[in-house]
C-alpha cells in the first residue's frame, strides 16, 4: 500500500460552496427550462396534432425528465452526509457475484466490457451492501464516463493482510493530478452534474466500514489503477 | 409498535437487499421475513398475513403489480410499499393505483424507508380503528334503534289504542299535530312515534321546551339569529325552526310561549317563511309542527295564555292522552318494560314483583304519571334484593295508604277553610311520618290522643 495520505479535511473554504450551490442551481435550471419546453411542445402537439408525432411518448419523456431530476438531487443529498452503515455479514465470493449483477444493470454497456478474476476462497466481510455498492459505483461509473476506447479494462478481486481487494485497471495515458490526492476534499472541480463529491463520497462510505482506496496511475503502462481495501471478518 | 413487533414482508430478488433489510429491521424493532420471488413472498405472506410487505417490481418469477393486486384483494388491511429500482412515475403510478401505500426508489436511506413504513402502519391503525369505531358505532345505533322501539307507546288500554289508530292515521300527513296530557302522560314520547312514522322520519326532530327559556330567550332560540343581532350574538345560530328544515319541530309546553312571539309564531305557520334575528333575509321554513301542552287548552285560551288563532292552527289534530290513573290497564306492561330497561342497565337480573308490590303500583294514584312510574321502578330495582320487588323497595309515598297519598303530592291551597287547613295538614304530617300517628303527632307538636280525636273529628282514617 502506498504511503499514508492525511485524513478527508471537511473544512471548505465558502468560495467552493458558493462554486457548487451557482452550479447546482444553473443546472437545476437547466432541467426545468427543459422540462418547460417539453411541456410546451406536448400542449402545442394537444392543440395541433401532428401526424406521426407520438404524444404519449412526448409526455413520458417529460416525466423521465423529472425522474431523473428528482434521481440527481437524490444522489447530490446522499453525497452529503453518509448515513449509518447497516453491516451485513457476507460472504466475499456472494459480494462479488452480487455486485457485477448489480453492475449489469446499473451499466448495461460498461460491464461487459470488464474482464474480471477472481481469487476468492471462504473469506467474509461485514459491509453495508448497500454503501459499498455506491461507493463502488463511484469508480466504475467514473471508469465507464472518461473510458478511453479500444483498451481494456481489468478487474481483480482477491484477499491479502486482511484485506478483501478489488483492484480496477483501466486505459487512461494522462491525468491532471496525482490521483493519490483525489477525492481528499469536498466540493473540488464544480462542472456541470458535478460537484467534486463523488470520489470523496467513495471514500467517506469505505472508511465508514473501515475499508480505504488507493488509486495511482503508471504513465509508461498509461494505466489507472483503483485499488480498494475492505477489511475482512475473522 | 403496540406491544408485538410488526410482521414485515420483503419481496425483493436482489440479495443484499435481502441481507440489507433484513438487518435494518431487525434493528428497528421488525419481524422481517426475506423472500426472492413473488411465489415466495405470496406463499409467506399467506402462511402468517403481514403487517406490511415491502414489494420489488421486476421479479424473476412474475410482475411485482401483479403480487401488490393480490395482496390488496386478499388481504386488505396490509399496507404495501413498493421498492424498486425501476423508478420510473409510469410503475409509480401504476402501483399507487393499485393500492400501494407509497413508491419508493433504490437506492433510498434507511430513514426514509423506514419513515415511510411508519406512516403505513400508523395508516393502517388509524384504519383498523375507525373500523373498529364504526363497529361501535353501528353497535351502538342498533342499540338506540332498540331504545327508541322500547320507547314506543305502551298500547295496553283501550283509550291508548284509540290515540295509536289516529296516530297511525295522522303520523304520515303533514299535518300540525296538538298532544295534551298532564305532566310526565308520554307526549314527548308520542311525538318522537309521530315523527318516526311521519314522511319526514329522515329528517331531524327537534325539540324545544317552551317553558325551559326565559321569555326573553326563547324567541332567538327558535327563530335564531345573526351575529351581533344583540349583545351576546357572537356568531350566527340557526335556531331550532332552522334545525328542523325536513323534518320536525317539537314545541313542548306551548301556552308557555310569550304571547308577543305566539304571533310571529302564528305568521311562520301561515307563511312558511321567518327572518332570524337581526337579519335582513328572509328564509323560508320547512318543518312539521308538533305542539303539546299539560295545560287545560280551555283554560289557557280563556285565560290569554295561547293566542286562539295560534291554538286553532295548532289544532289540527289533537290528541288528549289520559293520565295513567284512567288507564291502570297499561300498568303491568309499563312495569314489566322500566323494570327490565333498568335491570339491564345496572346490570342487575330482571326482579319480580310481589304480587303486594305490583297491587301496591296498580292502586297508586300516578300523579306524576309515567314518568313517576318509571323513576319508581329505577328506584325499586336499585333497592331489589334477591331478585324481588316487595312493597318495601318502592318509594315512601307510593307505600302510603291511598288516604294519605293524595296529601302527600298536595300543594299547600290557598282557598282552603279553618277546618280544610287542618285536615291537609294532619294528613300531610301522616303521609311524610309514613302513616305513623305517633310520629305524626310528634311532627304537628301535639299528643297522640289529640291526633286521633282530631283524626276522628275529620273523618280522616288511614
Amino acid at each position: 500500500m502506498s504511503a499514508e495520505l492525511p485524513p478527508a479535511d471537511t473544512n471548505v473554504p465558502f468560495e467552493r460552496v458558493g462554486s457548487m450551490v451557482r452550479q447546482l442551481t444553473h443546472d437545476i435550471r437547466n432541467g426545468l427550462n427543459s422540462m418547460e419546453l417539453q411541456a410546451a411542445y406536448i400542449s402545442d402537439l394537444l392543440r395541433d396534432p401532428e401526424e406521426g408525432v407520438d404524444t404519449l411518448a412526448e409526455m413520458k419523456r417529460l416525466r423521465a425528465m423529472f425522474a431523473e431530476q428528482s434521481r440527481a438531487l437524490q444522489r447530490f443529498s446522499a453525497r452529503f452526509r453518509i448515513g449509518e452503515p447497516n453491516a451485513v455479514n457476507y460472504p466475499a465470493k456472494l459480494f462479488l457475484e452480487d455486485f457485477r449483477e448489480r453492475l449489469a444493470k446499473t451499466q448495461p454497456n460498461f460491464a461487459p466490457q470488464i474482464a474480471w478474476t477472481d481469487a476468492l476462497a471462504e473469506e467474509a466481510i461485514a459491509v453495508d451492501p448497500e454503501m459499498i455498492f455506491a461507493a463502488l459505483g463511484e469508480f466504475f461509473q467514473n471508469a465507464e464516463q472518461f473510458h478511453e476506447s479500444g483498451r481494456p479494462v481489468t478487474a481483480h478481486a482477491g484477499a491479502s493482510a486482511g484485506y478483501f481487494q478489488i483492484e480496477l485497471r483501466e486505459p487512461k495515458t494522462a491525468v491532471a493530478s496525482d490521483p493519490a490526492t483525489w477525492g481528499r476534499v469536498p466540493l473540488v472541480s464544480t462542472r456541470r452534474s458535478g460537484f467534486g463529491l463523488g470520489i470523496f463520497y467513495a471514500r467517506q462510505l469505505l472508511a465508514a466500514l473501515g475499508g480505504k482506496v488507493e488509486q495511482a496511475h503508471d504513465a509508461t503502462a498509461a494505466e489507472l489503477s483503483t485499488r480498494i481495501f475492505l477489511p475482512l471478518t475473522k | 409498535m403496540n406491544g408485538r413487533p410488526r410482521r414485515v414482508v420483503v419481496v425483493d430478488d436482489e440479495r443484499s437487499i435481502l441481507l440489507t433489510l433484513e438487518n435494518l429491521l431487525r434493528k428497528n424493532g421488525y419481524e422481517p421475513q426475506m423472500t426472492g420471488t413473488a411465489s415466495a413472498g405470496l406463499a409467506a405472506i399467506h402462511k402468517t398475513p403481514p403487517d406490511l410487505v415491502l414489494l420489488d417490481l421486476g421479479l424473476p418469477d412474475g410482475d411485482g403489480l401483479d403480487v401488490l393486486r393480490t395482496i390488496r384483494r386478499e388481504l386488505p388491511q396490509t399496507q404495501v410499499i413498493i421498492l424498486t429500482a425501476n423508478d420510473s412515475l409510469s410503475n409509480a403510478i401504476a402501483s399507487i393505483k393499485e393500492g400501494a401505500f407509497h413508491f419508493i426508489s433504490k437506492p433510498y436511506a434507511p430513514e426514509e424507508l423506514l419513515g415511510l413504513m411508519g406512516r403505513a402502519l400508523e395508516q393502517q391503525q388509524l384504519v383498523a380503528e375507525t373500523a373498529v369505531l364504526r363497529e361501535e358505532k353501528r353497535k351502538l345505533s342498533a342499540a338506540l334503534e332498540k331504545a327508541e322501539r322500547q320507547l314506543a307507546p305502551v298500547v295496553k288500554s283501550r283509550s291508548m289504542q284509540e290515540i295509536h289508530d289516529l296516530l297511525d292515521r295522522v303520523a304520515p300527513t303533514d299535518a300540525n299535530v296538538l298532544l295534551l296530557g298532564e305532566s310526565g302522560v308520554g307526549k314527548e314520547v308520542l311525538a318522537n312515534q309521530i315523527h318516526r312514522q311521519s314522511k319526514r322520519a329522515s329528517g331531524p326532530l327537534v325539540k324545544l321546551n317552551c317553558a325551559a327559556f326565559p321569555a326573553n330567550m326563547i324567541e332567538g332560540e327558535l327563530f335564531g339569529y345573526v351575529k351581533g343581532a344583540f349583545t351576546g350574538a357572537i356568531a350566527d345560530f340557526r335556531g331550532m325552526i332552522g334545525e328542523s328544515s325536513g323534518g320536525t319541530l317539537f314545541l313542548d309546553e306551548i301556552a308557555e310561549m310569550p304571547v308577543d312571539l305566539q304571533t310571529r309564531f302564528l305568521r311562520v305557520l301561515q307563511e312558511r317563511e321567518y327572518r332570524p334575528l337581526g337579519s335582513t333575509k328572509t328564509v323560508s321554513a320547512n318543518f312539521r309542527l308538533i305542539a303539546a301542552t299539560n295545560r287545560s287548552v280551555a283554560e289557557a285560551v280563556r285565560s290569554g295564555a295561547l293566542r286562539q288563532d295560534l291554538f286553532y292552527r295548532l289544532n289540527t289534530f289533537q290528541i288528549p292522552i289520559p293520565p295513567l290513573r284512567e288507564r291502570r290497564e297499561d300498568i303491568a306492561a309499563l312495569v314489566t318494560l322500566f323494570t327490565e330497561r333498568f335491570a339491564r342497565q345496572l346490570g342487575k337480573t330482571t326482579p319480580m314483583l310481589t304480587s303486594l308490590a305490583f297491587d301496591t303500583l296498580l292502586n297508586y294514584s300516578w300523579p306524576g304519571n309515567i314518568r313517576e312510574l318509571q323513576n319508581a321502578i329505577e328506584y325499586a330495582v336499585v333497592l331489589a334484593e334477591k331478585d324481588t320487588i316487595t312493597p318495601k323497595q318502592l318509594p315512601r309515598e307510593i307505600q302510603l295508604p291511598p288516604a294519605l297519598q293524595a296529601a302527600a303530592h298536595a300543594p299547600a291551597a290557598g282557598t282552603l277553610n279553618l277546618e280544610d287547613h287542618e285536615r291537609q295538614t294532619i294528613l300531610q304530617a301522616l303521609a311524610q311520618a309514613g302513616g305513623n300517628k305517633k310520629k305524626a303527632a310528634q311532627v304537628l307538636g301535639i299528643h297522640r290522643p289529640t291526633l286521633y280525636g282530631k283524626m276522628k273529628r275529620l273523618g280522616i282514617e288511614v
